[in-house]
Order: C-alpha cells, then structure tokens, then sequence
C-alpha cells in the first residue's frame, strides 16, 4: 500500500509540477500586483473581409459569439460592451486570457476591424490560475482539465503525505507536532477570521 | 542533502497543510459554484450620528469608523462617491459592512451584509487579497504568501526528491515534460496566437 501511494504521489506530483508552479507565481502576483506585472496597453488594429454571419438585431450575443467564430477567435462576448450603431453594425467586446478584443462588425465594408490589446505575460499567468476552460477553444478546454486533476491532486497529496510520512519512523513525531500545532493554529485563526475578524 | 530537502517537503506541507487545502477547497467552490446551493445573503441597514475626527485622513477615519461601530472585517480602501461623500467597506468571510458617510457629515449609514450562503463564504476566504485593513488580515496575508509559495517549494523540492529516489527515470521525465511543455506552450500560445 505505501509502495503505490507513494508511487501516485511521485507521479502525479511530476505530472501537476509545471501547473503548480504557475498557480504559486500567479498567486503570490495576486496578492503583490506589482507594476511590471499590470496589463499592457500595447493595442494593434487589423481588419479582415469575410463572409459575415447574418444579422440577429434580436440578439446581440449570438450574433457577437458567431462574428467571434467567423474570426476563429476564442473568449467570452462582453454584454456591457456591447451596441449597435445607428447604421445596425454591431460592435463588442471580447476577452480571453492575455487579450481583449473591441470587434467593429462594417456590414457596408463586408469586413469586421478589430482593437486588439495585448496584455503580456503576467496577465496570461493571472489568467490561467483556476481556468476551466475559455469558449472556442479545444486547449483551454484541456487546461480546465488539467486544473481539475492538479486540484483534486493537491488534496490527495495532502492525504497521501500524512500516511506516508506517518508510516515511516524517520521524523514521524516532529512531523505529528508540527502538523498538529499548526492545523490547530490554522484552523483557530480561519474561525477568528470568519466569527470575530 | 536528500534530507535536507526531504524534510523542506514535508516540514512545509505539514506546516501549511490546513492553509493549502483550504484553498484548494475554496477554489473548487469558486469554480463549481453550480454544485452549492444558491440563497441571498441578509441586508440590514442602520443611521447613526456622527461625530468628525479633524485632520483624520480617509484611511484612519475607516479605522476610527470600525472601531466605533464594531465593524469586523479586512477595510478595504475609501472610495469617493459621486456626491463628494465617502464609502467605507469592510469585508471578511461571511459578512461585510458599507458605511456612508454624506459630504456634510454628521451621520453614517451602514449596510451590513450577511448569512450569505456557503458557496459565497467560500469564495469570500479564497478571495482575501492583499495586506493592509489591520493586522489580523495581513498575518493573514502572511500565511496567503507562505501558502503560494509552497506551490513553488513542493514542485522543486518533489522534483529533486523523485531525481534522487528513483533509478529508472523515463516515466519521471515523460510526465515533467507533459507537464512543463504543456503549461509553456498554453502561455506562448495565449501570448501570441491571434
């Protein structure tokens, strides 16, 4: 039985080492949003003729969702960022991790522009802490699932640690003190934190 | 040295273990909200007179507002409303306070959220960000950072552990390369794909 959790253990903590790492950094940038790691404002402008899908003046989101598609572009349409001209082009937000989008439909043109601000490394670290997944897209459907494995992970390993330094001699009481001292400490300041802080 | 970074390992996961789960827990909520059971939190809303604290600045005045009406919670930073008076928030886990205070002084209204249901309380320990609002919150903090950066210690020290324990590597290496390329290749991607 030791042999195999300490075998799960190992493994799985190989296979989650890399998402561990970016969930401590991306962490630690939440709690210290220093400068360097603010979005970029760097913004790039392009524009692109394409069959456009048809006009939905009942539906802004759907139409916005089928624009985003024809562009083969992923991320989420932005409601509150989202109208339409006078003319009955549509224009709307869109945002993913690392970008954000501000999509002109010019039905006339038969073309869409797009404002695309990139927004650098520390935000797409921000963003990937807990993803489960972005619309349209196949690899950040993957990544939800690579963050459901190294979570559930992490609470196994939580476990499987316990047994495996407690079924071993080799600093098992210090390991017991310390484990029990600062759960008991943890646990005495989360309930100060939630009755009394 | 195996030792040494054998007991860094597991000093630190004993020592961090209620902080570590607890976040993972927390975070499982925030991302399957659908699994917890919805409801609206409680809101009451009080008036209570005033008195001015001359030459306070807008972060002591929250303090001095806390102490003075029992307001638990992180405060967070004083914002300016549109009428030229001051909002004051304090939130921890379970509960939250908004104190208004007009231009002309003289009274506060407090708003104070709670029961909120357990999902939202969850989420509301997960969420605890950034020092300051008194000293419980950045201890706080403290085990917030020393949590975080036990990620980084358990991935480093488990690597080196299982280099060191193991002779035939060619499945550690498959699954830290599986790991490493696919966690690089989701940034690269999300930097420069269009």
């Amino acid at each position: 039985m030791r042999k195999w959790l300490l075998r799960l253990h190992l493994y799985l903590g190989l296979l989650c080492s890399g998402y561990l790492m970016v969930f401590g950094v991306s962490s630690l940038v939440f709690n210290h949003p220093l400068d360097f790691t603010k979005p970029s404002k760097a913004t790039v402008t392009w524009e692109r003729s394409l069959p456009l899908p048809p006009i939905n003046r009942e539906n802004n989101e759907a139409e916005s969702e089928a624009v985003r598609d024809a562009l083969a572009l992923m991320g989420w349409t932005i409601p509150w960022e989202t109208h339409r001209d006078g003319g009955g082009d549509l224009h709307f937000g869109l945002a993913r991790p690392g970008k954000h989008y501000t999509i002109h439909v010019l039905r006339g043109a038969g073309a869409v522009r797009v404002e695309e601000r990139r927004e650098g490394y520390w935000t797409v670290v921000r963003s990937l802490h807990g993803n489960h997944g972005v619309p349209h897209s196949n690899l950040m459907t993957a990544w939800g699932w690579y963050t459901e494995i190294c979570t559930l992970f992490v609470l196994f390993a939580a476990v499987t640690g316990v047994y495996l330094f407690a079924s071993r001699k080799k600093d098992r009481r210090a390991a017991w003190a310390v484990l029990g001292a600062a759960t008991a400490l943890s646990l005495g300041f989360m309930l100060y934190v939630r009755y009394g802080g | 040295m195996y030792d040494t970074i054998r007991r860094i390992h597991l000093y630190t996961g004993v020592g961090l273990l209620a902080f570590v789960v607890m976040y993972f827990f927390t975070g499982y909520a925030l991302i399957h909200g659908d699994w917890f059971p919805r409801g609206e939190p409680v809101k009451s809303t009080r008036e209570e007179p005033l008195a001015t604290a001359i030459g306070a600045s807008p972060e002591e005045y929250s303090a001095v507002l806390q102490r003075q009406f029992g307001l638990a919670g992180k405060r967070q930073p004083p914002v300016r409303t549109n009428d030229g008076g001051w909002r004051f928030e304090y939130i921890h886990p379970g509960e939250s306070h908004q104190a208004v205070v007009p231009p002309a002084g003289g009274t506060v209204r407090i708003t104070t959220t709670s029961q909120f249901p357990a999902r939202q309380t969850l989420v509301q320990f997960h969420r605890l960000h950034r020092y300051g609002g008194g000293w419980v919150y950045d201890l706080w903090m403290v085990m917030y950072d020393l949590a975080s950066a036990s990620m980084i210690v358990f991935a480093l020290s488990g690597i080196y552990l299982w280099y060191k324990l193991t002779r035939r590597r060619l499945l550690g290496w498959t699954l830290l390369a599986i790991s490493f390329l696919f966690t690089a290749g989701t940034m690269l991607y999300l930097v420069h794909a269009p």
